[in-house]
């Protein structure tokens, strides 16, 4: 049920605290009306690692939560925004748990002892990876969650490296087109990129169970293990994609295997919600709008009921 | 100089190298801007005042304001950083972002800047579209430095460069629905906003910045100017020369910096290499830093 009043900087407080050795910034956004008692906490993207994300999108979803009666809280990762640190890169198998964790830490402080975690691809990945040790947990909501796990700007080469047999790539390379663009330095290096991925692809086949190719090129266990915890636990997991974006492809074709057993064993506790089009990067005003929709739903069906841990 | 005790402070700080660093919202009106302010230990040499970018360019340029603030401050000066109401944390609906209200925003950070640090004279940064934003606020400060990354020198060109990442972004993204460049620009005249990117451009902003240019916002005062042109060219691009040509022959005292990099502005993220390797950030901060300390070791006049 909606509050009627909404929130904005009236009911924002802004905080440092700690992770690890970091000091990171965020932004509390209490409930104008009553309050639920749950901290909504907002990790963003790598493309736009930013606690406000693109164009003011967690700041609408703190202030839409908010109104809806939960505390929220977005933050800047350590390296990015206001925060201190240095940022080497965004590997999804090296998601920054630390920094959920404080920022947890830093609502307990605050006297709030239940949260959602919401994260956005890899911070998704970060949320989902943190989930499992958060006590307190009311619930998780995942947007564009890879699967699989690869460095910021590897997800096309790693996924056409596992889609396209060695022909298709020699077809595509002996196009006019591929040909011309090669007087292109940014092209050049581009293809170089995709061949190199391809010979890594090739080169691990012998091996092929080993657990990073798995990962990099088919199902991460960093993907299956937390959320294969939460649905042990019995805590709500609602998962959102476009139906246009390649991480639901990546996602579909994994409910064959150990995803699918996953899936089925959560039943009513995870909810799986398509959008029309492509969310990953919120990449057009039409696309963040559904997403802030759907985070709405999925928050309202989170039960009313005191703490799942007590 | 002495800080103005009875200004409001902001209710989260912390402490680095000896710059307190706060963080909150300024204004009374109904919607308020986020702010940034650091001190330093030391009474400061002068104010800071950092207008960001608009749109993409905004969180693009994002750690590179908040590096610049930190290095500006450890070299002496009180700094403010703040988000234009309609952007970033602040309140307010992006749809009612002008010029005259991203000049207001602006005005009251420099306001809030003097009275919290007691700082005399100020300078001013702005990167991008900010950089408009700062000229026309620095005329109101007689002699205020006035440093430019990258500025935007017209809007025509701004909307121009929006509606080119546009098509990029459509044609890598392969889109079926692929406009022309005349139909997107039909398309913000006829809807009022352009989608580019995830980032909405209004055409209410548009109309007020149309007929600006830097050289008439900055007015009649002289001022040292620099200008940072951030680009693998080694020459300084003809528009840029015209620009600093005027200038000089209107008496400004101008520097021009070239930083060798690429930044794709309208672009986000994703990239195989990060886009702003820390050499960028840390040549046009530290070229930043140098010149207005430069700027505010000569006696000024306060504005």
């Amino acid at each position: 049920m909606r509050g009627s009043l909404l929130a904005t900087s009236r009911q924002e407080t802004a905080l440092f605290f700690s992770a690890g050795a970091e000091v990171l910034f965020g932004i509390l956004t209490s409930p104008p009306s009553e309050a639920r008692c749950i901290g909504v906490v907002v990790a963003a993207g790598g493309g736009t690692p930013l606690s406000t994300n693109v164009n003011g999108l967690s700041v609408r979803l703190c202030r839409d939560a908010a109104r809806d009666g939960f505390h929220a809280f977005r933050f800047d990762y350590h390296g990015v925004g206001e925060s201190t640190g240095t940022l080497e890169r965004f590997h999804l198998s090296e998601p920054f748990v630390q920094d959920v964790v404080g920022a947890v830490e830093c609502l307990r402080d605050q006297g709030i002892a239940r949260y959602v975690l919401i994260g956005s691809c890899f911070g998704a990945r970060t949320v989902l990876a943190a989930a499992p040790q958060t006590e307190g947990l009311e619930g998780v909501i995942l947007i564009s969650p890879p699967t699989r796990d690869f460095e910021m700007g590897e997800r096309i080469s790693t996924r056409m490296a596992a889609e396209l047999g060695m022909r298709e790539y020699v077809r595509r390379a002996m196009t006019r087109r591929a040909l011309s663009s090669l007087l292109d330095r940014d092209r050049r290096r581009a293809y170089a990129r995709l061949a190199r991925e391809k010979l890594r692809h090739v080169a691990g086949a012998p091996d092929g169970d080993s657990e990073d190719r798995q990962a990099r090129y088919a199902m991460s266990p960093r993907f299956l293990e937390p959320l294969r915890a939460l649905v042990d636990r019995r805590l709500p997991v609602s998962i959102i994609y476009g139906d246009a974006e390649d991480f639901y492809a990546d996602f579909e074709r994994a409910t064959s295997g150990t995803l699918g057993t996953i899936l089925e064993q959560g039943g009513e506790t995870v909810a799986v919600t398509t959008i029309p089009g492509k969310i990953h990067g919120f990449e057009d005003v039409r696309a963040q709008e559904h997403v802030l929709d759907a985070i709405t739903e999925s928050l309202g069906r989170l039960p009313r009921t005191e703490s799942r841990e007590s | 100089v002495t800080a103005t005790r009875n200004a409001p402070r902001f209710p989260a700080s912390r402490v680095e190298s000896g710059t307190r660093i706060e963080v909150g919202f300024l204004g009374s009106g109904p919607d308020r801007s986020f702010a940034c302010l650091y001190t330093p230990r030391e009474a400061p040499l002068g104010g800071i005042v950092i207008c960001p970018p608009l749109h993409a360019d905004f969180s693009k340029n994002y750690r590179n304001e908040v590096l610049l603030g930190r290095a500006l401050s450890r070299a002496g000066c009180a700094v403010l950083r703040f988000h234009y109401r309609g952007q970033g944390h602040s309140d307010g609906d992006g749809s009612l972002m002008s010029f005259p209200s991203l000049k207001e925003d602006a005005l009251e950070a420099a306001d809030h800047l003097r009275s919290t640090t007691g700082a005399t004279r100020l300078g001013f940064v702005g990167c991008r579209m900010g950089g408009l934003v700062a000229a026309s606020v620095a005329a109101s400060y007689e002699m205020a430095p006035l440093s430019l990354w990258e500025p935007v020198l017209s809007v025509e060109g701004y909307v121009q460069e929006a509606i080119r990442a546009r098509l990029v972004g459509d044609l890598t993204a392969a889109r079926e629905e692929r406009a022309s460049s005349a139909a997107l620009k039909e398309e913000l005249y006829r809807n009022g906003s352009l989608d580019v990117h995830g980032y909405p451009i209004h055409l209410d902003l548009i109309r007020s910045l149309e007929g600006k240019s830097l050289r008439d916002e900055l007015g009649d005062g002289r001022r040292p100017i620099m200008l940072m042109q951030i680009g693998r060219s080694r020459d300084v691009r003809a528009e840029y020369a015209a620009l600093v040509r005027e200038w000089s022959s209107l008496g400004h005292p101008v520097t021009v910096h070239q930083v060798s990099s690429e930044v794709a502005w309208w672009f986000r993220g994703a990239l195989q290499t990060r886009e702003q390797p820390e050499a960028l950030a840390g040549e046009a901060i530290a070229r930043t830093v140098d010149w207005v300390g430069a700027q505010l070791a000569v006696t000024g006049v306060s504005g």
